[in-house]
């Protein structure tokens, strides 16, 4: 478990109501409110809604964010199961992002959901957790919708309740009494009355038995087309998607006059504007650096941690307002700006070293006197340093910071109202990861400045555009709070605030480096002894989001995530490596750097995962050159670990199925395996590579994988993540690297920070297993093990292990290079 | 800049528009004055392909493409793809196929091999067109797309 995946693990306490009338029935209901808040009627805070009209659309709204990962796709399935409707009126299911206002107005869905109340943790979408946190919810509301669809099919009826249990709901219709067979659509079309059950009792509405399933988990057979198509994808084809990216007033009439704006950052990380000019036909604004902002106690922003490290160019021109001027005018706006107290801090050769010196320091005194403290997140009651091992491996793997590079950079469109706090009222269109995290930054800015009215009391309302990507960047609001900067200066103008992508690229929340030391040892009769230290930036303690202020001093298991993994049932929480060890401890070690650093896909398992799974293959080998009576391959050594676990042996027997069938790799090929536990699902990936003729580095031809989450809910949308997934760990692996010297970010976009290309993509072989087991995350799974697959296979054809354990394997790429 | 009155030719239909200056980028005359969203912003330098327009049937950046240069010419953008009959086929495999994540990356991709298709190039050998990035990864999904045009 990591950050996000506690913020996003919401305890699902419900409040329902009902609503009749013109837009049918509906359905709403909370989720992640505390388990104590009582039970209102029409409350403010329903953040999830089922809409039946009366020709028969079925829409939910819901509080996932939909990234590419198909998770709209996904809940629409688990409502439509058990509302029982017929899966070939697919093309009848709609999902919608819900809206985000203030206070809810019972009955007008596309004002009403999505408040925050003091109690809701996060409505955020990261950690590959939505499928986790709505598997079981979403499939409630819609039983609770069937139930009051069969209630009021035999009220209407005449019969009333003895009636209802005689009628039956399948194939979005209701039958068994005198009126015959009803549509849902016709039944709402001819009453106002519904009685949902109360929302208490939702636990035990009868939900549809896996065996049953007619939406969930169903696949293409063959050749057949998939049975329920992600109903987004016509629009990304044809056009009609609308990103954050796409806000203008098409998309809502009052952005008509909506002026285009871009940003200028300073070009060293930490400086501050210090002189501009104002070009004709623009509006310049300071904008400062959300990354440094503090919020004080009172929950308003600490006026002293103001740093003005951007300036927000607007093109004001009256008719033809465009991105392209504004980056003209921005141009001539020639900022000036200090030199940065942080250049020196953010040097990432300086990082690196440190971290090195960190990762090999003797004593606590040492740590101590380059700024840092060992975090134990995990040990036994034995220390390691007792364990004998027959062979012992001793190596540091090191990772790089790395971008996000969404193919959607950030952007953000704002239409601010009113002229004082007491006044404001603020609408924010934006493809954001966090709803949360963007309402609580707009109103924070919206009410610096003054003291009396609380951020918390300013209206703020949030529409949810389609994200051209997240992986963790549009869990940052800093583009949010520097749009709100400028239209709160310009109120009753809207303006949309777009990032060039070079802005992106050096402005980004990096994914921190780590510099990873393995201690693994392996006894004569199989038992693993570990020492693991990492020493990374941690995320946790980088100030400057509201879900992750952490005060310096707490302990960051997630920076060690996938090595340390929460003990079952522990309280306080415990924690210990994957695979068993007679005794271990895992140490972290805070990197105390001030580069910008933020969640990335796969977050902490990210890098842990990459050490962990290659030292499992290097004290196998070293275990096997030492004459120890080790399994005869690196799988069949992990499955020998993981005996007691189940489903980790199927995920690994599958992959050996799926190996054998394959065949032998060819003449100059080897394959390489990783296996992971994490984000609540099981999976093994296996890469088949070759040697560069001329750099004599991998070159990636096949990825196996197996992965197990439980019930795939969308198989075929998890094997788009699995594919997706690899390429994206395979960019980061073979090409990504942000460096950084003085403060100043050398990569700038595409071009020096190289990412895979459709030629560079391997062959796939995906296989699901279905345990039905907990649901588990898949968005983020593949990430990580693909990088240790891939040295493992290198280690296997070169015949040691040098270069495979320090990333990116081509640094310093370019477009057309490898 | 000097600001013009031009009229441009798009999926078929005249667009007078008044431009702030010829050399301006195309990409954004189509997205930010004639509000067709469609094409998308990735880089800027020609290295995503995000912005990718038919222009006379040849695939253009549309980033680095000036709008001056595109007068009297027939653009094609992914909007008026569905009245394309090569378009179509190329947009109907996409769903077929179930190609898009985020979707951001594909109204270039569509776009160019439209392209690819109307300079006579099929199934795989439509691949080495396709030079664009996409960052959710769907290059899998779209050589299977390709493959059958």
């Amino acid at each position: 478990m990591n950050e996000i995946a506690k913020m996003g693990a919401f305890a699902p306490s419900r409040r329902a109501f009902l609503q009749g009338g013109a837009a049918g029935l509906v359905v709403g209901f909370t989720l992640g409110a505390g388990p104590n808040e009582a039970l209102a009627g029409a409350g403010s805070t329903i953040n999830a809604y089922v809409q039946i009209a009366a020709d028969d659309t079925v829409t939910i709204y819901v509080g996932a964010t939909e990234m590419g990962q198909g998770i709209m796709t996904g809940i629409a399935q688990l409502v439509a199961e058990e509302l029982k409707l017929d899966p070939a009126k697919w093309s009848k299911v709609r999902v919608e992002h819900g809206l985000v206002t203030p206070a809810t107005t019972p009955g007008s869905i596309k004002t009403a959901p999505f408040s925050k109340p003091a109690s809701y943790k996060s409505q955020s979408t990261g950690g590959s957790t939505s499928m986790r946190s709505w598997f079981t919810p979403m499939r409630q509301a819609g039983a609770a919708a069937r139930v009051a669809l069969v209630d009021a099919y035999a009220k209407l009826a005449g019969n009333g309740a003895p009636l209802a249990s005689a009628c039956t709901a399948q194939n979005g219709a209701v039958s068994g009494g005198a009126l015959g067979t009803l549509t849902y659509g016709q039944i709402v079309a001819q009453t106002t009355t519904f009685a949902v059950p109360d929302p208490t009792s939702w636990g035990s509405l009868p939900l549809t038995a896996s065996t049953d399933f007619r939406f969930i988990g169903k696949d293409k057979t063959g050749a057949s087309a998939v049975p329920f198509p992600r109903p987004d994808i016509a629009d990304k084809v044809t056009g009609r998607a609308r990103y954050g990216i796409d806000v203008n007033s098409d998309v809502d009439p009052a952005l008509a006059g909506m002026k285009h704006a871009v940003v200028v950052h300073a070009p060293t990380i930490g400086s501050a504007v210090s002189g501009f000019t104002t070009p004709s036909g623009a509006k310049v604004f300071k904008l400062w650096n959300h990354s440094l902002v503090k919020t004080l106690s009172t929950g308003f922003y600490d006026p002293t941690s103001i740093v003005y490290n951007a300036i927000g160019v607007v093109d004001m021109n009256a008719t033809m307002s465009n991105t392209w001027s504004a980056s003209q005018l921005a141009a001539a706006a020639k900022p000036s700006w200090t030199a940065s107290p942080l250049a020196a801090s953010v040097d990432t050769t300086a990082i690196f070293n440190k971290g090195l010196q960190l990762v090999n320091a003797a004593d606590d005194a040492t740590i101590a006197s380059l700024g840092s403290a060992r975090q134990i997140i995990g040990q036994s009651a034995v220390p390691p340093e007792s364990a004998t091992p027959a062979v012992f491996i001793d190596q540091t793997y090191t990772l790089p910071f790395l971008a996000h590079t969404p193919m959607e950079p950030p952007c953000c469109t704002v239409l601010v109202t009113g002229t004082s706090a007491a006044t404001y009222a603020c609408k924010i269109w934006v493809s954001t990861q966090s709803q949360t995290a963007c309402v609580d930054t707009a109103q924070k800015v919206l009410a610096f400045g003054q003291t009396t009215v609380a951020p918390t009391a300013i209206p703020v309302t949030v529409t949810t555009m389609m994200l051209g990507g997240g992986l963790g960047r549009k869990l940052e609001t800093d583009f949010i709070s520097q749009a709100v900067q400028i239209a709160k200066q310009m109120p009753g103008v809207p303006v949309k605030l777009t990032w060039l992508r070079p802005e992106d690229v050096r402005n980004d929340r990096f994914r921190p480096c780590a510099q990873i030391r393995v201690r693994l040892g392996l006894a004569a009769d199989g038992a693993l002894s570990l020492i693991y230290r990492n020493v990374s930036p941690s995320v946790k303690r980088y100030k400057g989001t509201p879900y992750n202020a952490a005060t310096p001093s707490t302990a960051d298991a997630g920076a060690v995530a996938g090595v340390a993994e929460p003990v079952p049932g522990s309280s306080p929480t415990t924690y210990a490596p994957p695979y068993p060890c007679a005794a271990y401890r895992i140490e972290y070690l805070d990197n105390p750097e001030d580069i910008p650093i933020g969640y990335w896909r796969s977050v902490g398992e990210g890098y842990n995962t990459f050490a962990m799974e290659c030292a499992i293959d290097e004290v196998w080998l070293a275990g096997k050159n030492a004459g120890l009576p080790v399994a005869a391959d690196p799988l069949q050594f992990r499955m020998n670990l993981l005996a007691s676990d189940q489903r980790a042996v199927n995920v690994l027997k599958e992959m050996q199925s799926l190996l054998v069938a394959a065949g032998a790799p060819a003449l100059g090929r080897a394959r390489g395996l990783a296996f992971m536990e994490g984000f609540g699902s099981y999976v093994a990936m296996a890469s088949e590579i070759s040697l560069d003729a001329t750099t004599k580095k991998p070159i990636v031809h096949r990825v196996f994988t197996v992965v197990d989450c439980g019930t795939a809910v969308n198989p075929d949308a998890v094997r788009a993540q699995v594919e997706g997934g690899v390429v994206y760990g395979l960019s980061a692996i073979l090409w990504g690297q942000i460096t950084a010297t003085n403060g100043k970010v050398a990569q700038s976009n595409f071009n020096n920070y190289r990412v895979m290309k459709l030629k560079e993509t391997p062959v796939f072989t995906t296989s699901i297993i279905n345990s039905g087991g907990p649901i588990g995350g898949i968005g983020e799974l593949p990430v990580p093990v693909v990088g240790p697959s891939v040295a493992n296979a290198y280690a296997v054809l070169a015949g040691d292990r040098n270069l495979a354990r320090t990333l990116p394997w081509y640094p310093g790429a370019t477009m057309g290079g490898l | 800049m000097a600001a013009s009155s031009i009229t441009l030719i798009v999926n078929g239909k005249s667009y007078p528009v008044s431009v702030p200056d010829l050399n301006m980028p195309l990409l954004w005359v189509l997205r930010d004055l004639l509000k067709l969203t469609g094409t998308k912003y990735g880089c800027g330098g020609e290295f995503c392909g995000a912005c990718t327009v038919l222009i006379n049937n040849q695939r253009e950046h549309s980033c680095v493409f000036t709008v001056g240069s595109a007068v009297g010419k027939n653009i094609v953008t992914v909007e008026g793809l569905a009245a394309d009959p090569d378009g179509q086929k190329v947009q109907q495999a996409w769903i077929n196929n179930q190609v898009p994540q985020c979707g951001y990356c594909q109204s270039g991709m569509v776009a160019v091999v439209t392209g690819s298709l109307k300079a006579g190039r099929h199934g795989k050998d439509i691949e080495p067109d396709v030079t664009h990035i996409c960052v959710c990864g769907s290059y899998k999904r779209i050589k299977d797309a390709v493959s059958g045009l």
